[in-house]
C-alpha cells in the first residue's frame, strides 16, 4: 500500500521514547509497540512522509534492497490501517527532510499488539459492581 | 439548563451557607471541601487522614459534596445515560475541557469538575450507601482532572519508599503491582498508595500520596497479617478488603517523596527477588494505557506527561519473589542506592 498517510487522531495517540513508539487506540482499547524500522516508519508517517520517501530513505542509507524494503513498508502500513492507527492522507504535505534511519541493515518491522485493556474498560478495577441502575436522586426512588 | 448550572444550583441548595468545611493539602495544593453534613465529611475524608490541613481562605480547588438523605435535597437532574451498555463503574457524561462530569452507576455517584472556576461537585444519594471502596478512593475523577491542570498527573500505580525516596510499581491488575506495594508496607516502608498516586516530573520527579487506603484480595489475607488486621470490611468475600494505613500506622504513610525508579513487577514463583533493566517504553506501556483507560481525559497530554516522567527516571523489571521481606529489602536497597 503506497501513498501518504497520517496518524488517525484524535483517537490515536502516541509517544516515542528511547526510539520505541508506544501507540494507543482510544477507540478500540488496544495499544501497540513499534521498535527499530517500525518506529522509524511510524515517525516518518507522523512527520508527513509518503511511503516512497520512506523506502528511499532506507535504500539511500544502503540498508537493503528496494523491493524487499518496499514490501515491508507497505505491509506495515496495511497493518496500521487495519488497526485504525493511520488513514490515507492524499492532501498532506511532505516533510522538508527525512533523517536517515539507523542500523547496519533493514530489519522488517513488527507491530506488537496488546489487548489487555479490554478487561480494564469493561470491569470495575475494584470489584464488579452489582446492577443497580443509573444514579438517581432520592426523590426518584 | 446545562449540567453545570444544574449541579451548581443543587449543590448550593443542599450545602447552604453553613457547610462542614475540611481543607486538606493535596499534592501540595489546598483543597477546600464543603460538605452537606458531618457524616459525609467523615466518610469521604478518611482516606486523606495522612495529609495536613491548610488555611482555607484561598483554596486552589473548592469541592461541594452532599448526599440527598442527609440534606433532604435532591441530586441534580442528570442527562440521559450516554452508554447504557457501558461499564457499570463509570460513565463519562461530559468530557469537554475545562468541564468534566463522570457518573458511577454502581454506587450511584456524580462527580463534576469545572477547571476554569477551580470548583467541583460530588453527589451521592445516601451517605450510608457509599461503598467502602469509594470511601477508600474519594473524589478520584475530580482530582484527576484538576491535578492535570496543575502540572501533575494522577496515575494508576502503587508507590512505596523510605526516607530517601521511593519507587512506582506499574502494571495491569495481576502483574504483581499491588502485592509488591503491600509487601513494602507490611515490611514497614513508607506507603504512598497501592492503586492511585500523583506524579510530577518537575522540578524533580516526585510521587505524592493521595490516599492512605489500600486493598487486599480475600485470598491475600494470610500473606499480609498486619494489613489484614486493619481491614474495615472483613465480612465481605466477594470484593476486595479495604484498609486505611493512617488509622493504624500514621508514620508509615508518606505525603510525598522523590521518585528513584519505576518498577515493572513480574511474578516469578521463585523465593528471591531480583532486578534487571527495563526500557522506558516498556514502563510507558505498563503505566499509560491503564491510567488513560481508567480515567478518561486529555489522553494525549497525559501520555506526554507520563512519557516525560519516564524519560527522567530509570525503569527496572522487578522479578518479584515469594519472600516478601526479601522483596522489600531489594526495593529499599535500590532506593538507598539512588537509582536515579
Amino acid at each position: 500500500m503506497r501513498g501518504r498517510f497520517r496518524v488517525n487522531g484524535p483517537n490515536v495517540i502516541n509517544e516515542v521514547i528511547d526510539g520505541e513508539a508506544v501507540i494507543i487506540n482510544l477507540a478500540s482499547g488496544d495499544y501497540f509497540s513499534l521498535r527499530g524500522s517500525g518506529s522509524y516508519i511510524w515517525q516518518a508517517i507522523d512527520a508527513g512522509a509518503d511511503t516512497t520517501a520512506i523506502v528511499d530513505a532506507f535504500t539511500a542509507a544502503g540498508l537493503g534492497d528496494e523491493t524487499e524494503i518496499g514490501g515491508a513498508v507497505e505491509g506495515l502500513v496495511a497493518q496500521l490501517m487495519a488497526e485504525g492507527l493511520v488513514v490515507a492522507d492524499a492532501d498532506g504535505s511532505s516533510p522538508t527532510a527525512l533523517a536517515p534511519p539507523d542500523g547496519a541493515s533493514f530489519e522488517p518491522p513488527a507491530l506488537e499488539k496488546f489487548t489487555d485493556m479490554q478487561d480494564l474498560i469493561l470491569l470495575d478495577p475494584v470489584h464488579e459492581v452489582d446492577e443497580r441502575g443509573w444514579p438517581h436522586s432520592t426523590d426518584q426512588h | 439548563m446545562t449540567l453545570l448550572e444544574n449541579v451548581e444550583r443543587a449543590g448550593a441548595a443542599a450545602v447552604g451557607s453553613n457547610p462542614v468545611v475540611r481543607s486538606i493539602l493535596i499534592a501540595g495544593r489546598c483543597v477546600r471541601f464543603e460538605f452537606g453534613g458531618e457524616a459525609l465529611a467523615d466518610c469521604l475524608t478518611r482516606a486523606f487522614a495522612h495529609l495536613p490541613t491548610c488555611p482555607d481562605a484561598s483554596p486552589a480547588l473548592t469541592v461541594v459534596a452532599w448526599d440527598s438523605t442527609t440534606t433532604g435535597a435532591p441530586g441534580p437532574p442528570l442527562p440521559p445515560d450516554p452508554d447504557p451498555d457501558g461499564p457499570m463503574w463509570r460513565r463519562v457524561l461530559v468530557d469537554e475541557p475545562p468541564l468534566h462530569a463522570v457518573a458511577k452507576p454502581g454506587p450511584g455517584t456524580l462527580s463534576v469538575v469545572d477547571r476554569s472556576s477551580a470548583r467541583a461537585w460530588y453527589w451521592c444519594a445516601d451517605v450510608a450507601a457509599v461503598p467502602v471502596w469509594e470511601q477508600g478512593t474519594p473524589f478520584l475523577h475530580v482530582l484527576h482532572h484538576w491535578l492535570s491542570s496543575a502540572g501533575m498527573q494522577l496515575v494508576h500505580a502503587g508507590a512505596a519508599g523510605v526516607a530517601g525516596g521511593g519507587v512506582l510499581f506499574v502494571g495491569k491488575s495481576g502483574s504483581g503491582k499491588s502485592t509488591s506495594t503491600l509487601a513494602c508496607v507490611e515490611a514497614g516502608m513508607r506507603y504512598a498508595g497501592d492503586d492511585y498516586v500523583v506524579v510530577a516530573s518537575e522540578p524533580v520527579p516526585t510521587v505524592h500520596a493521595l490516599y492512605s487506603s489500600g486493598k487486599l484480595d480475600p485470598n491475600q489475607m494470610e500473606r499480609f497479617p498486619e494489613l489484614a488486621s486493619w481491614v474495615v470490611n472483613p465480612e465481605v468475600d466477594d470484593e476486595k478488603h479495604v484498609f486505611f494505613v493512617a488509622d493504624h500506622a500514621p508514620d508509615r504513610v508518606a505525603t510525598s517523596f522523590e521518585l528513584r525508579a519505576v518498577l515493572l513487577p513480574r511474578v516469578t514463583g521463585e523465593p528471591v527477588t531480583g532486578l534487571r533493566p527495563a526500557s522506558a517504553a516498556a514502563a510507558l506501556a505498563a503505566l499509560a494505557p491503564s491510567t488513560i483507560f481508567q480515567m478518561p481525559g486529555a489522553a494525549a497530554d497525559e501520555l506526554a506527561a507520563i512519557a516525560a516522567l519516564l524519560r527522567a527516571v530509570p525503569a527496572r523489571v522487578l522479578d518479584a519473589g515469594t519472600d516478601l521481606g526479601d522483596l522489600a529489602a531489594v526495593v529499599t536497597d535500590l532506593v538507598m542506592a539512588g537509582a536515579r
